[in-house]
């Protein structure tokens, strides 16, 4: 006897039974020797004698029962751990469509699109509580079945050999409801293996993978755009399907839980910042790209400083080098430029940063112009400075005040227009329907089969009950 | 616990107690009626039963301890040992 201290150790109770035994016992020598010659009561006597010793053999063979039902468990090849995993499983499964539908849900619900599909989703989310329900039940019966199942035999035991036969058809039920289900509830998980595979085909459901993209983007000098805005657009549309703010490190995540990519597509991504677009390499991401990491670049800036400033990269020029150095919160960056015709050289930076002055080739210069820009809510300046042909040393200071503000974008996700939503959400329909069938049906059926058989068993081994009345 | 064993164990020892003097009672009032002058065959009857009853009793009585003993004897000859059964003395 392993694992009692709880509130009454099996020892005691195998005490307390067989001591109530023996009163049972005696009790039935009392009566046979009572002086009253009435042949009712004094039937009790031999009936008692014989309890008291059919109990008392009960107590002693108890172990043996014990370890009969082992064997029998054994025998029929099922184990309490397996019969858990199995449970587990299962609420995975369960857990693991409800996640995805109140995912599928959460998309849809900032989306035009929802109504039709929502409701559906809602109705099948009404339907997997129930279910779930019914697995924590079960799981909670069995957990009890498996851990008290040698408690209660002895209960059933203890409180059969309670005299005159009170106890008796309580404790045999208890006693055959804690052997056949010890026995039986880890024979569920092969009960519904029989139907699982009809309903369900051969294999275990498997809840759709969504589609996701990740994906970094660069300036030509591979620094991160920081801050920076996607704009996702869809060829056909010709519009922005996509606003999506990349992080601190330029990175960006297409797919859950923000998107509901389709299964073919292929758009055109750009780069908005500081007041810019910017085409990218590749200009497009397209349905092979999933699951795969897309690293774009974009051309058009030369470098970004942190936050602080951009430059862009001339027109019809080549840069040979450029050097950025700071010192407290000045930042100089000089460049050398190669043009082939007259271009433009062009600094963006939000109102945070100066440019206090601009030096081509050695001298101070004046050539330039600038405009003012709003961009998600960040105000800043570009600079346009005007190169002429041939080469230049281009020498820009400007004065860090503080880290400009993030900016202010309100993100618009990737929602595929229907598509392939209607048919997930139909498939999921299908298998929550035939869950409903394997584990809320089957399960019942199979333990009322059990309570059937446990109370047959009870019979066997509490005999017929005999009414005191007929006394 | 042990109060819950205490008071079985006191019960079964006054149980015990009682039976033994009502086989006595028993035995002596059924000679008294089987050996009363009383001539109706069902009195005596009556007392025939009775006596029957009462060395049946105490059969039972005196091999009691014994029978409970055999089982947790035969018990333990296929099983592990089991706790001591409660021992009951008639004598109280």
């Amino acid at each position: 006897m392993a694992e009692e201290s709880e509130l009454v150790s099996l020892n005691d109770l195998v005490t307390i039974a067989f001591s109530l035994s023996i009163l049972t016992y005696y009790m039935g020598v009392l009566i046979l020797a009572l002086p009253i010659p009435f042949r009712g009561l004094k039937k009790w006597g031999p009936t008692l004698i014989a309890d008291g010793i059919y109990v008392a053999a009960l107590i002693f063979s108890y172990r043996i029962i014990i370890s009969v039902v082992d064997v029998l468990l054994s025998y029929l090849g099922s184990s309490w751990d397996g019969f858990f995993t199995w449970l587990l499983s299962r609420t995975a499964i369960v857990v693991g469509i409800y996640e995805f539908l109140a995912y599928v849900k959460s998309i849809l619900g900032s989306s035009l699109i929802e109504s039709a599909v929502c409701v559906l989703i809602n109705e099948i989310l009404k339907m997997l509580v129930p279910l779930l329900t019914t697995i924590k039940l079960v799981y909670i019966y069995s957990l009890i079945i498996s851990k008290f199942h040698q408690l209660f035999i002895l209960l059933g035991i203890t409180l059969m050999a309670i005299p005159f036969r009170i106890g008796r058809s309580a404790g045999a039920t208890l006693i055959a409801t804690a052997i056949v289900f010890y026995i039986g509830l880890p024979l569920m998980p092969g009960f519904i293996g029989l139907f699982e595979s009809t309903v369900m085909g051969s294999q275990i459901p498997q809840i759709p993978e969504l589609p996701s993209i990740d994906g970094k983007v660069n300036t030509l000098l591979n620094d991160p755009v920081s801050h920076g805005v996607l704009l996702v657009i869809d060829q056909d549309i010709g519009e922005a399907i996509g606003v999506i703010e990349l992080d601190n490190e330029g990175m960006f995540h297409l797919g859950p839980p923000y998107d509901l990519l389709p299964e073919e597509f292929n758009y055109t991504i750009k780069l908005s910042y500081y007041g810019f677009e910017f085409k990218l390499n590749p200009p497009y991401i397209s349905s092979e790209n999933i699951n795969e990491t897309v690293n774009a670049t974009a051309y058009g800036i030369l470098k970004c400083v942190d936050r602080y400033l951009a430059i862009l990269y001339p027109v019809s020029a080549a840069v040979s080098e450029l050097r950025i150095s700071g010192v407290n919160n000045t930042i100089i960056a000089e460049l050398n430029i190669q043009a082939f015709m007259e271009t433009y050289l062009i600094t963006t930076y939000p109102s945070t940063t100066t440019l206090d002055s601009i030096i081509v080739d050695g001298e101070p210069y004046s050539n330039f112009s600038s405009d003012q820009w709003v961009w998600y809510g960040i105000n800043g300046t570009s600079t346009s400075i005007y190169i002429s042909e041939g080469p230049h040393t281009v020498k820009l200071i400007y004065t860090v005040y503080s880290k400009p503000p993030l900016p202010n974008v309100e993100e618009q996700r990737i929602i595929a227009p229907e598509t392939s939503i209607s048919d997930l959400i139909m498939n999921m329909l299908t298998l929550v329907i035939a869950l409903i069938f394997l584990l809320i049906l089957l399960p019942t059926a199979f333990m009322m089969m059990l309570f059937i058989i446990a109370a047959s068993l009870a019979r066997v081994i509490g005999g017929r009950y005999v009414k005191i009345l007929r006394l | 616990m042990s109060d819950l064993l205490e008071l079985i164990n006191s019960i079964t020892l006054s149980v015990v107690t009682v039976a033994w003097a009502l086989f006595l009672v028993t035995w002596v009032v059924g000679w008294a009626l089987r050996g009363s002058p009383i001539p109706f065959y069902r009195v005596k009857r009556i007392g025939q039963s009775l006596i029957e009853d009462a060395v049946w009793g105490a059969f039972w009585l005196a091999i009691g301890s014994s029978v409970f003993a055999l089982i947790a004897y035969i018990a333990s000859q296929i099983n592990v040992p089991y706790p001591e059964p409660p021992q009951i003395t008639p004598s109280g």
